[in-house]
Order: structure tokens, then sequence, then C-alpha cells
């Protein structure tokens, strides 16, 4: 099993990542004891995902305890000291209204990672349900689902998300979910394939043949092979939701004011680009450093796992 | 200019890779020309009838391609312009107006006394859903067209700024021929008989007007007479700040408005670029306090609300001091002002916080926040930033922030235009953000008089305010000439508003321009509300 997990929905990063291993290479090669395989896979890992996952230990340090990290209240308010360039009272520089870019930063990470995962989530029960139902039931109801995933993806994801918001209105909550319904049709699509090929594995079979009921099938042997592969496929899938739910904070739909929050952030200080980059520079650097260190990571487990397998 | 090639080729080879690599839209225009002259503006134009509903980017192009009945000097001063005299009854209730009889709008259609009935009656249809000059016009009756020059106007009630009003483009006269057409028509293409008239228009991109070649109504403000100096007029809509100013100094644009706070410095210190200010009659941009529902239906709240915010410093950090601060509800520049209501609410946290506790709002909770019967002192804020520049988004989170400290949870929703507007109309918010330009103190009347608080459109007296007394004192102001008794009445309506706390003033409205000075010369402020006047740019010559 591997070819289902073609990450459609990961922006299609795959090849030219620095340091990330060359894709279908064989990894087959550790052998012996379970500590030994551990270490050879160990040794396996790319300088750039270790590169990798440090940055991602970092941010969710200051996702998990900003306080560790913060040098000042982000939303304390100066406007004697607004647009202070970087300094090493101000590492960052100062915003607009004199709130420390650094600190504002590290605050946002909590919210940025915390809608990504969300988000994602929210996809993944959307499209899981979907699509496991569409690849079980079979005939009409998987023809209507099809269908029905088939008009979802007519509209390009983030469009989907914007939908969400007219419906709704604006703020983190719903951000979160727009962008999870944004993402589900991918994710359905390719659980349901993904569910169709385990279907016919000879393990459910056997399951069959034992006199299981459907629902027990379902729950205990068909459920936990499409999941694990599921897994994988988030992690890629959450950088993409950052950028997605920063994407709509940079148009305002999102986190609401003062909220530290890296898109509104970059919002902020996109028409103060020639006099102070920093205000915008550095959100911005940070969206692309949470998406591309998620997904490198993802990358990196989702190779492990098909070589595995 | 003429069109050089071959030296030019690879520079414009490499702008167009440019441009693809960088993903900009738009035509990459070669060289500019000087039969051209390309205005960005920056808040996008709904519809360009100003007639319909009203709001200040419509205004500005108006003015380009509308001629109005009479027309305002920079004193104040009423002038003739397509009324060449006119005639006032004894009770002010009549105005016979004889209007010239040698003027054409562009679409060949005579201007003529008609003219002036359709349009009167245009501004006034609820159909029109006209805020601004069908809000000027409540009360009007009717006009009685006499002759083909002669119409009369009869009012409801006196109305001393009539004639003010009228000279706003606002109230710019159109084809009564092209007012038949649908609304959604109209919109697209109104037709004047000013110095431009407007070819083609691309919602949200661009307006492209050309000369009017037959034009012969320029009105006395203007410095000569007959067509204009530029052929093409591009009007561009370029509602990022830093775009247009980037524009403007690539030389892609000639002039733009809402120049950006932040690069004012910058711009002064350019030999190529010159800065046309003017701040701008009327009611200030302000937050309007809602006294229709709480918390701002409690005086004590909206006092300590004043009270708890620092303006001042917003002003200066994030506008670096391009504004004029306001304090009162009429602007420094408007006829009947007095300074006497600017410091009436400085920062005063004990105050604030006196006032918060005796209007019940007594405890605080974890975050901060006062809270009355475990509910919390909320108030919203709807809020479009696209409508707004760069600074006036930072300067309401500055607000935000100070107001915090006095235990107000100022809550900034950021929202399209549809849906604040649609907020802003339907009393459904604590704060609204907004301004009003006219040429005259009776601003005070639109803005703050029980008779405004419905209107087809938007919806001027956002505060809720009714006070029988305000009421007749503005109304009052109106039936006479007496300068010395309209100040006597018009400070007693800066006072009951002050005393009331039904707005934060911010600052000034003000006109800010800036125009290449390399390449176009001339460009002024039609004065009645300080708006870009084109029609008397020349280009530079040996540029």
């Amino acid at each position: 099993m591997s070819v289902a997990l073609e990450p459609t929905t990961a922006h299609g990063n795959r090849p030219g990542v620095p340091g990330a291993p060359e894709p279908g290479k064989p990894t087959h090669s550790a052998r012996g004891t379970a500590a030994g395989k551990a270490a050879a896979a160990l040794r396996r890992t790319p300088i750039g995902v270790w590169i990798a996952a440090a940055l991602l230990a970092f941010l969710v340090l200051a996702a998990v305890v900003p306080s560790l990290l913060l040098r000042q209240d982000p939303y304390i308010i100066d406007p004697a000291a607004a647009f202070t360039a970087p300094s090493a009272e101000h590492w960052f520089g100062t915003d607009q209204n004199g709130r420390d870019v650094f600190s504002r930063v590290v605050a946002g990470t909590g919210q940025s990672l915390l809608l990504g995962l969300a988000a994602t989530a929210i996809g993944l029960v959307l499209g899981g349900l979907l699509g496991i139902t569409a690849g079980v039931s079979g005939k009409w109801l998987d023809s209507a689902i099809c269908r029905f995933v088939e008009i979802l993806f007519a509209f390009p994801g983030l469009l989907l998300a914007l939908i969400v918001i007219a419906v709704s209105g604006t703020g983190v909550v719903t951000a979160a979910i727009a962008v999870g319904v944004g993402t589900a049709p991918g994710y359905a699509r390719m659980l349901r394939t993904q569910t169709l090929q385990v279907i016919d594995a000879p393990y459910v079979e056997t399951a069959l043949s034992l006199g299981r009921s459907r629902a027990h099938i379902l729950w205990h042997t068909i459920v936990p092979n499409v999941i694990r592969p599921l897994f994988v496929l988030a992690t890629l899938g959450v950088g993409q939701a950052i950028v997605w739910a920063s994407s709509l904070s940079f148009l305002g739909l999102g986190a609401q004011p003062p909220a530290a929050e890296w898109g509104a952030m970059l919002a902020d200080g996109r028409n103060y680009l020639q006099v102070a980059w920093w205000i915008a520079a550095f959100p911005g650097i940070f969206i692309t450093l949470a998406a591309l260190t998620t997904t490198l990571v993802g990358r990196h487990l989702q190779q492990r796992l098909e070589a595995e397998v | 200019m003429k069109h050089r090639k071959a030296p030019w080729a690879p520079t414009a080879g490499a702008a167009v890779v440019l441009l693809a690599l960088t993903g900009c839209g738009g035509a990459a225009s070669a060289q500019p020309q000087d039969d051209t002259f390309v205005f960005a503006t920056g808040k996008d134009i709904s519809c360009l009838d100003p007639h319909v509903n009203g709001d200040m980017p419509q205004a500005s192009i108006a003015a380009n391609y509308l001629d109005s009945l009479v027309s305002q000097d920079a004193e104040g001063k009423i002038h003739p312009w397509l009324a060449e005299s006119w005639e006032v009854s004894e009770d002010g209730l009549t105005y016979t107006f004889k209007v010239r009889d040698d003027v054409y709008f562009t679409d060949g259609t005579k201007f003529t006394a008609e003219a002036v009935k359709a349009n009167l009656d245009h501004m006034v249809d609820p159909d029109t859903q006209s805020g601004t000059a069908g809000g000027y016009l409540k009360p009007y009756e009717s006009t009685e067209v006499v002759d083909e020059t002669t119409a009369v106007v009869t009012l409801n009630r006196p109305y001393a700024a009539f004639l003010e009003v009228l000279a706003q483009p606002f109230l710019g006269i159109e084809s009564p021929t092209a007012l038949k057409r649908p609304q959604a028509e109209n919109c697209n293409s109104p037709v004047g008989t000013g110095p431009y008239k407007i070819v083609d228009y691309i919602p949200q991109s661009k307006v492209t007007l050309v000369r009017n070649e037959d034009y012969n109504s320029a009105p006395p403000f203007a410095q000569h007479q007959g067509p204009a100096h530029i052929k093409n007029l591009e009007w561009q809509i370029v509602p990022e700040d830093s775009t247009r100013y980037g524009l403007l100094r690539a030389g892609q644009v000639d002039a733009l408005d809402l120049m950006p706070s932040v690069h004012f410095a910058e711009a002064e210190a350019d030999k190529n670029v010159e800065l046309v200010l003017q701040d701008r009659p009327g009611n200030p941009t302000n937050l309007m306090l809602n006294t229709t529902r709480a918390p701002f239906d409690d005086i004590r709240v909206r006092k300590a609300f004043l009270h708890s915010v620092y303006v001042e410093a917003g002003i200066n950090s994030v506008y670096f001091g391009t504004v004029t601060q306001a304090g009162g509800p009429l602007a420094s520049t408007t006829g009947f002002y007095s300074p006497d209501f600017e410091d009436v609410y400085q920062p005063d946290p004990a105050k604030a916080a006196q006032l918060l506790d005796e209007a019940g709002w007594t405890v605080r909770d974890e975050e901060g926040y006062r809270t009355k019967d475990g509910k919390r002192l909320t108030v919203v804020l709807p809020y479009t930033p696209a409508a707004w520049p760069t600074a006036h988004a930072a300067l309401i989170t500055q607000l935000q922030a100070s107001a915090k400290q006095a235990g107000f949870d100022l809550r900034i929703e950021n929202q399209d235009f549809a849906s604040s507007s649609e907020k802003y109309n339907n009393f459904a918010y604590d704060l609204r953000a907004g301004y009003w330009n006219t040429n005259t103190a009776d601003v005070l009347r639109i803005v703050f008089s029980t008779e405004y608080m419905k209107s087809a459109g938007f919806v001027p007296n956002g505060s809720g305010f009714s006070n029988p007394e305000f009421d007749r004192i503005v109304n009052d102001a109106l039936a006479t000439d007496d300068p010395a008794v309209r100040e006597k009445l018009y400070y007693r309506a800066q006072q009951i508003v002050s005393e009331n706390a039904l707005q934060l003033p911010l600052y000034n409205q003000a006109s800010q321009l800036a125009v290449r000075k390399d390449r176009f010369a001339n460009l002024t402020l039609e004065p009645s509300l300080s708006l870009p006047y084109i029609y008397d740019v020349t280009a530079v010559e040996n540029r």
C-alpha cells in the first residue's frame, strides 16, 4: 500500500526540498533487533529533517509555554516606541503601535499551530467520514458521495473556506472550521481509495470468514488500517492549514485585533514594508518556517511508513 | 513627448519580465505621456453617480465630470455656475433660478430648467438611496419649471445652507436623459456637462475619462475657460496604501489621494513630488457612540469612554502628526466653529474610573475588564479595514488598548463593507467609525438631529441622539441670515453635542494629495469640499 498517499493537498512541495530523501528510496536495509532498527532509522534521517525537527520543537515550545520566551507583553502599546528597528532590546523590532514584534511572533505561535492542528483535525474527521462511508458502502451512496466531493473539488480549497466564513462570520473558531472544510474533499477522496484497498485485503476476508459482524470489521479492522497512514497525511496537512489560516487572518477574516496572529501581523505590516520591513517580515518568516518544518517532518514520517510496509 | 524606441527596449523588456515574475497584474504602461493624467484614488467607488449613496470617492471623481448649479469660492461665498442668477423669497422658502441657455451635456442633451428639476427629484427619490445629497435635501419640496431657463424650487422650511450644499459635487447636475436609465447603468456611466466625460469604468480597477472638447461652463474658481488642458484622465482605484505611493514614486501614476502618512517625510524630501494638503470642513473623523443601546445609553459610560482613550499619542505615532487632532463636533475649518470644545474630554483615568463606578461597572474580571451583574463592559466596533487608511486601523488598535486600561472590552470586528454598512444603518453597534465632510455648520443637524436617524441609504445620525432642544436650535439656525444669531445658535448646538458625549472626535478630514511636479503642474482643489480638480492641470514643458 502506498499509492493512495500522494499528498495532493500538501502543495506539491515534494521535489527539491533540500535534505529531503529521494522519493521511493528503499529504506529496508535495517535488520536485526528492534533497537538496531531504531538506531538505523535515526542514522538514515537526513540532516534537513533534523533541522526541521529542531525548529518545530522550538515552535511547539513557544506554543506550549510562551512565557519562557516572551520578552515583553505582546499587547502593551507604546506609541513613543513605534517603528523601532531590530535591536538588542527588541530582537524583531517594534510595530506601528510600539509592540514588541518578537513577543508577538512568540505569542502568535500557539494560535497558529493550534489553528493548523484544529483545522486539520476538522478536515480529517469530515473527510474521513465521507471517504470511509463511500469506500465501504459501495453502489449509489459511494457514487453520491463521490459526485458531492467532486463538486467541492470544483472550488479551490481557500474559496471553500471563504464561503464558510461568509456564511458564519469572522473569528478564530470559524477560521478553523473554514479551513477544515476547505481541506476535507482532499482527505475524503484519499480515504475512499484507501478504504477500497483495505477492503480487498486478505485480513478483511479472513475476518469475514470468521463470521465477524460488519460493524465489528469496520471498526476493528478497516478503520485502524485506514487511520494509520492518515496521521502521517495529517502532519503534511498541518503545514498547509497553517498557511490557509494565516491567509484568512491576513484578509481580516480570522483573528481579530489586537490578537497576535501571524497572518494578521503580516497584514498590519504590509503597508510599512518600505519603512519598517521587520513588522511584516518576521511573521512572514515564521509562517513559512511553520509550514516548511511540519511538512518536512511529515514527509519524512510518510516515507518511513511507506518503507516499513 | 515622443515615443522613444530602441534605447529603452532592454529596460522595458526587463520590466515586463520583472512584472511577470512578481505576478503583478495590470498593464505595464510604457513611457508616461503628457496628454494623459493618471490619478490614483485610495478608496473604492461604489457607484460613479454621486447622487446614489454619497461617499467621498464619488464626489472626488464627480468634481471632474459634473458641473453644479452654483459654485463656492475659497472664502465660502456663493457664485453663479450653471445657474446665472437666483432670487430667494422673503420667507426663505422659494428659490428662483435663472439657468444658462448655452450648455449641453456630453450625451447631447441640452441643459435646461427641466434638468434642474430632474436632478433634484432624482436625489430625493427613495429609490436613489441617496444618503448624502438626498439627506441634504430633506427640506426640498418640489421644483416648478416656468420656462426653459427658469426653475422655481420650493422648500418646506427655511434652509440657509441650501446654496452651499448645491455647490457640492454630491449635488452635481447630470443629464436627465441619462438619469432615466436603470440605476445600475447610470452608476457605471453617468453623464454631466463637466470638463471630462466618462468613457469606461471597470469596477474596483479604473475609470477612463476623456476631455469634453465643447466645454464652455467652467466655474468662477477655475483659472481658465474652454476645454481642459490635459486630454485624457485615468482614475485608478488603488486601495493599498504602499502600492499607491509606490506607483507615484515609480512614475506610473501622476497623482494620488489619501497620501499615506508613513511616507510624508519621504515625499516632502522628494524634489519630483509636491503635496497638496487642505483640512476639510464638517464633522471630523470620529467614533460615534450608539446611545440607543447599553452600555452607551448611559451618559456616564459614554463620558468614561471619552476620558479613557489616548487619541493624541496615537495621532503623533501612526499619523506622524500629518493630521490635525479634533476635539469638538466641528472641524476647525468649518464656519461657526468654536475652539471651546476641543479639550472637554482629556484622557483622565481617575475620572473614567469614577464615572464607571457610579454607573455600576464596579467589578473587574480576571482579564481586567469591568463587569456589572456578571456582564462584561463590552463595546463592539464593526470595522472594514479596506475602507480606511492603514494608520486609522493602527489608531483604533491603540484606542482599544487604552480603553482596556479603563476596563472597556473594545471589540474591533473586521468585516467586509456590506456587513458593516448593514450594521451601521441599523444601530447594531456600540461604536461606529465615520466622518461627514460638508461646507457648513449645518453638518450638526445632519449628524446629530432626530430627523437623520432614518435615511434612505447611509444613516448620518449614528449616535441615535434625539433631543428636542437641539433639533429646534439647528433648524432655527437655518431660518436666519443673521451671522450673529447663527453663531450663537451653533455655539449652543456644539455645546449640547459635547455635553452629551455623543462621539469621540479623532482628527480633521483632509485632502492629502501628492502630485508628480516633474510632469504636471497646477493640481488644485475645488473649494466646496477640497477635492482634486484636474481641469486646470497643465503638463510641465521640457521634462
